[in-house]
């Protein structure tokens, strides 16, 4: 039982195996699905499992992988990675329940996803440097494919934006990690990957900037922090919406991840020292791209850059030096990560139902879908961080801790709970509302739309009921997180 | 556990419609809804005979461990929250029950939902309301805001509903800003939330900042309140339902605001800086509102625009130092606001829903006798007549802004007048006058059902009595107010002058208002126009924000950042295309290259020696 | 300046020479004879420096370069001389085949 944890982050791989074997439309389906839920009650049964006042990482595996290299498969988990893998099954199970009903090539989807979650899991609980840029890149292959093959119009320039782009910061995080290892190998002789074994360093001052420089960007891309953010509206934009549920809810949380857990550790120092540029490209992202956000007519395009707003409330949180701060940032991740999953699969939905994602085409749907409407609006507060959902929980801590040290910064920080509500709201009205404004043509057509379906209601509550349980009992959730942010904060 | 009745009844009938509603119908939503209310009131008057003997609290849950210090959501019941408490939960059942009678013509087209918001209003009101800490208090701020939102954009086929609760919403936001900031730094003073910590602790901490502490707190109740300069969304607010208007934007969650300021005053005591403000926001609302709703002709927004200026008083009140009055005139006017509401709803529902203007109606008192007498009623007690509620209310900020100062007293008269004036204005061109409605409308309006009069004479029954509990009110707040009996013959000629002057001018015909208006245009037009602040808001403020988003996306993110990004591509590919040629296949070119290297080679070892 | 010096000046010209018209000539005759020049060139530098310090490695590699190079040049020239059949090749920017 020692080994669940490995089990979990490998089960989906052989699930992707078994599909691409088989080659059986309900076989697939069936398989995805029941894998992704026994993920999904592992990592509860391990969430519920954590002991949140131990010291270190917990649910240890350690084998000898490439010892010449000093590489190691060493995985385990702390307070931030058990939370976040137990997001990640849970939006997983999520994506396939709503992309039961998909037609098109469904193997190669279900066992690309499968193959995905894989490389997701391992990501956040790889404790060995090497094996973290291994499934960190691994990612890129199978969401490069789903891009590019189940997207919309431009999904090849979107594919290679989004691939180029990410390999690119990719490089420089390559460049960091061997940087760090060949200091190692200097200072003590042996070289190893191993995660733990580099906590215990204390780099030089040069050294340490430059690996967080390097670092950083690596991390910076995936998040995205502005300016390097781009790629993120072109992928959400063509991306299938299964695929931009977990482009939004885990990918992006990989860069604000690896800030917590390599840059903060890693180079304390010079994260206290570049506190003023990571808060000035926060600040600029959270106020920039929400004013990007409400220029927008394409939903999905304004949901990515909402998601951005919302990372630069993560990286401001990450960097407030405090533990409240820290806690909060974390906490976000997860927020962030239910509450856009469950946005992209309303703007998902209505690209099923009305083949159009332009607000120019769409309004007056709230009395046609209202199923639809009352989830997309709990949705979209779970995102402006409204109290009783996750997000509220977030921004508070974050604004909470940030004030401390940085009162003037966190309030301006602030206007990001105004700007969101407003694109936010402005979005919606301009779906769901207005009906007076339509053409007779339009409503004809609207009267004829389906509601949500039985998975989708199902994908919908699973995110949703989280959220609110996040929302309205946030102890144990906070508790479990601190377990991280005490370390990392500490050391 | 009696106590947390009070919160969790409208919370459940809120659980039950919202899940059941299309089940169930929308006649039983109704009535669960108003049971909710009805449980809800019965046990906060249950509280309240136990908390003004002796205040209680109720832990609920641990919700938010912090570094040393856990958040922990809980009830605190005093004299001044059950009470708020019960007025809030008697006023919002009566408009429930009245709601019914209102909604009738939407039943069978999803009106469970607005039975649904009505209770969710319900249960965020009451957590502002009883909230021991600042972040229940919070949690109950914006729900009340998302309830508001999403009552006043219930028409949200109509654009303009859709607009104004987009622009309720965001104002409201923009206070919240304040407010959340105003908790932040308020933990930081006292390291805790909870509102009895504070009180306890409130003489020792620093003086500026508690100061900036209020301010903050101060900026969400500008918000929820309707107080300058965050006021346009109240007058727009009355896009929704009248019974909503009654409720959120009359008697209870405008008045959150004025509630909050009186829960934490303990704090502005502590910081007299900061009660300057509250007292120069509150009066110059006052007096801004009061002059807007002369200008304006629309049934609800005269009353919404009266509904800021009395907060304004409210809040001049409190600015004054008098907590006391600000929270008794809070009460009585939640009485005769709402009654004041509900008959303009009796009006506009006897017409079908399609009139607005009160130049459509008039000569209606032969029609409505029981709305005339109950707009007659709440009238005369907003405008302070003795003995009606608002008399004893008014009358005692009124003693207070005297006291403090001449210029204070003298506004609040003049807002009183002015109050007067506009009320029985509008009274008088409804019910008095011609019969404009001839035109549009054949048949006679008629009166209200039952449903919708009973609560009306109820609260018009209220609103007659409520002053009489003035000395109790008092004495359970600890503040003995003795009547001036100078003050209390002023502001009664002061009202009944406004009255004598909207009875010449609309019922004698002494000036013609139509030939006024021309001759004072341009004083008109800048009275109806909010001062032009509404327009600077949606034309200058929102547009612009629209605007140059838009502008920025185009130029800084689509030419400069994106094209930068996209700029690498064909950079690439240029250098490509030129490295491509060292590629030629050229012997002769290799055999350069392999000396060059060779050379660089030779260099090197010579150098490295 | 001795005599071992003064041959490896030569050689260094030889060499020389044979590479500066191994780049610019086009020819594939000419190229072959200025490879050959380069060879020679290296053989004499081999053979001038074994006389420098004595030895006799330098003399025998220079034996088995000549016996190489006459080797090579029967090959190479049998290449040209096929190319230049063949496809009519005579100048070395013509041989471009495996660019395209």
């Amino acid at each position: 039982m020692e080994n669940l944890l490995s089990i979990a982050i490998f089960l989906p791989l052989l699930g992707a195996i078994l599909v691409g074997i088989v080659r059986n439309e309900k076989f697939s389906k069936v398989v995805s699905l029941s894998i992704s839920s026994v993920v999904f009650f592992i990592m509860l049964y391990l969430f519920l499992n954590f002991n949140w006042s131990a010291q270190g990482f917990q649910y240890l595996t350690k084998l000898n992988w490439i010892p010449s290299l000093g590489i190691s498969y060493h995985v385990g988990v702390d307070g931030m990675a058990i939370s976040l893998l137990l997001m990640t099954s849970l939006v997983f199970v999520s994506a396939f329940l709503w992309s039961l009903k998909i037609e098109d090539r469904p193997n190669l989807y279900f066992a690309l996803f499968l193959a995905l979650e894989t490389a997701c899991l391992g990501v956040f609980s790889a404790l060995d440097l090497f094996l973290f840029y291994l499934f960190w890149e691994g990612m890129l292959i199978p969401m490069y494919f789903i891009i590019g093959l189940w997207g919309h119009d431009r999904k090849v320039y979107a594919a290679n934006k989004f691939f180029v782009y990410t390999f690119f910061g990719s490089v420089f995080l390559l460049l960091g990690l061997a940087s760090i290892v060949a200091y190692g190998y200097i200072m003590t002789g042996t070289i190893s990957f191993d995660y733990t074994f580099h906590m215990a360093f204390s780099y030089p001052m040069l050294l340490q900037i430059a690996g967080f420089l390097l670092f950083g960007l690596g991390f910076a891309v995936k998040i995205p922090m502005w300016p390097v953010h781009t790629w993120l509206p072109d992928a959400h934009v063509e991306a299938p919406t299964a695929g931009s549920m977990v482009l939004a809810a885990v990918l992006l949380k990989m860069g604000t991840y690896g800030f917590v857990r390599y840059s903060l550790t890693l180079f304390p120092d010079a994260s206290k020292y570049l506190i003023p540029l990571i808060f000035f490209l926060s600040l600029v992202a959270i106020i920039y791209t929400a004013m990007m956000a409400i220029a927008q007519t394409h939903i999905k395009r304004l949901i990515a850059y909402s998601s951005i707003s919302h990372m630069g409330v993560v990286t401001l949180g990450t960097f407030a030096m405090d533990l409240n701060a820290l806690n909060g940032a974390i906490y976000m991740m997860i927020a962030h990560g239910l509450s856009s999953a469950a946005l992209f699969m309303s703007a998902g939905f209505i690209y099923d139902r009305v083949h159009s994602y332009h607000m120019d085409d769409l309004g007056g749907l709230a009395r046609y879908v209202p199923k639809l409407a009352v989830l997309f609006m709990i949705s979209g507060l779970a995102g402006i961080g409204f109290p009783g959902l996750a997000g509220f929980v977030a921004e508070f801590l974050v604004f909470l801790g940030t004030y401390k040290n940085f009162p003037v910064w966190a309030f301006i920080a602030g206007v990001g709970v105004v700007l969101s509500a407003v694109y936010f709201l402005y979005m919606y009205k301009r779906v769901m509302f207005e009906e007076e404004t339509l053409s007779e043509y339009r409503l004809e057509k609207w009267k004829h739309l389906k509601d949500l379906e039985l998975h989708h209601m199902l994908s919908f509550i699973l995110i949703i009921v989280s959220a609110f349980i996040m929302g309205l009992y946030p102890y144990p959730f906070v508790k479990i997180i601190e377990h991280t942010s005490r370390y990392v904060l500490g050391g | 556990m009696e106590g947390l009745v009070v919160l969790l009844s409208p919370l459940i009938a809120f659980l039950i419609i919202g899940f059941f509603g299309s089940r169930i119908g929308d006649m039983a939503s109704a009535v669960l809804c108003i049971l909710g209310g009805l449980f809800s009131f019965i046990f906060s008057l249950w509280a309240t005979s136990k908390a003004i003997s002796q205040p209680f609290s109720i832990k609920l849950y641990d919700f938010l461990p912090m570094e040393n210090y856990t958040i922990s959501l809980g009830l605190y019941f005093d004299p001044l929250s059950s009470i708020t408490a019960s007025v809030v939960t008697f006023v919002a059942t009566l408009i429930f029950i009245y709601s019914v009678g209102y909604m009738s013509n939407l039943f069978g087209q999803w009106t469970f939902k607005f039975y649904a918001y009505l209770s969710l209003f319900l249960f965020a009101m009451l957590l502002i309301v009883l909230s021991d800490n600042l972040l229940g208090i919070f949690f109950g701020w914006e729900g009340v805001g998302l309830a508001s939102y999403l009552l006043i954009g219930y028409f949200h086929t109509q654009k303009k509903a859709s607009n104004a609760s987009l622009e309720a919403f965001t104002l409201n936001r923009i206070g919240d800003w304040f407010f959340l900031f105003g908790i932040i730094a308020t933990f930081y003073l006292f390291g805790s939330l909870s509102i009895l910590d504070i009180f306890g602790k409130v003489s020792e901490v620093d003086k500026a900042l508690l100061g900036l502490a209020c301010l903050l707190l101060f900026g969400g109740a500008v918000g929820k309140s309707g107080q300058l300069p965050l006021h346009t969304w109240l007058p727009n607010a009355m896009a929704g339902p009248t019974p909503v208007s009654a409720l959120l934007h009359a008697a209870t969650m405008v008045a959150a605001g004025v509630y909050m300021v009186a829960r934490l005053y303990p704090m502005f005591e502590n910081a007299p800086q900061s009660l300057k403000v509250v007292a120069l926001v509150g009066g110059i609302t006052a007096l801004f509102a009061g002059l807007s709703a002369t200008s304006h002709t629309d049934i609800k927004k005269i009353i919404a625009f009266s509904t800021m200026s009395q907060l304004g008083l409210m809040f001049l009140a409190l600015g004054l130092g008098d907590k006391m009055s600000a929270m008794f005139h809070l009460t009585t006017h939640a009485f005769f606001k709402a009654l004041l509401f509900l008959s303009a709803g009796s009006i506009i529902h006897a017409f079908h829903h399609h009139v607005h203007d009160i130049y459509e109606t008039g000569g209606l008192k032969r029609y409505m006798p029981i709305t005339y007498g109950s707009f007659l009623v709440g009238a005369l007690a907003l405008a302070g007549i003795f003995p009606l509620s608002g008399f004893w209310s008014k009358d005692l900020i009124v003693a207070t802004a005297y006291e403090v100062s001449f210029f204070w007293g003298v506004l609040v008269s003049v807002v009183s007048f002015l109050t007067a004036y506009y009320i029985f204005r509008e009274g008088f061109v409804m019910f008095h006058g011609k019969e404009h409605f001839r035109h549009e409308h054949k048949e006679e309006p008629h009166e209200s059902p039952g449903v919708m009069t009973i609560p009306m004479v109820v609260l018009g029954v209220m609103a007659v009595v409520a002053g009489f509990f003035e000395g109790w009110y008092g004495g359970i707040l600890g503040v003995k107010k003795e009547l001036h009996i100078g003050i209390a013959i002023l502001s009664v000629l002061v009202g009944l002058a406004g009255i004598g002057v909207a009875y010449l001018v609309y019922v004698r015909g002494l000036i013609d208002p139509q030939k006024a208006y021309e001759a004072l245009k341009p004083l008109h037009t800048t009275f109806k126009e909010q001062f032009f602040t509404e327009r600077l808001y949606h034309k200058v403020l929102a547009g612009g924000y629209l605007f140059y988003s838009k502008i920025l996306y185009m130029t800084a993110e689509r030419q400069l950042i994106d094209g930068l990004v996209n700029a690498t591509h064909p950079v690439v590919r240029g250098a490509g295309s030129v490295l491509r040629l060292l590629q030629a296949g050229k012997l002769n070119l290799y055999a350069l290259f392999m000396a060059f290297g060779f050379l660089a080679l030779l260099f090197i070892t010579i150098l490295w020696r | 300046m001795t005599i071992e010096k003064a041959y490896l000046l030569i050689s260094i010209f030889l060499f020389l020479s044979g590479l500066l018209g191994v780049i610019i000539r086009k020819n594939l005759i000419t190229l072959l004879i200025s490879t050959e020049l380069m060879l020679n060139g290296v053989n004499l530098a081999l053979v001038s420096v074994d006389r420098l310090v004595g030895g006799i490695e330098g003399q025998v590699f220079a034996l088995f370069i000549l016996a190489v190079a006459a080797s090579e040049v029967a090959v190479g020239l049998g290449l040209i001389v096929a190319l230049f059949r063949l496809k009519g090749y005579e100048g070395s920017s013509e041989i471009t085949h495996l660019r395209e």
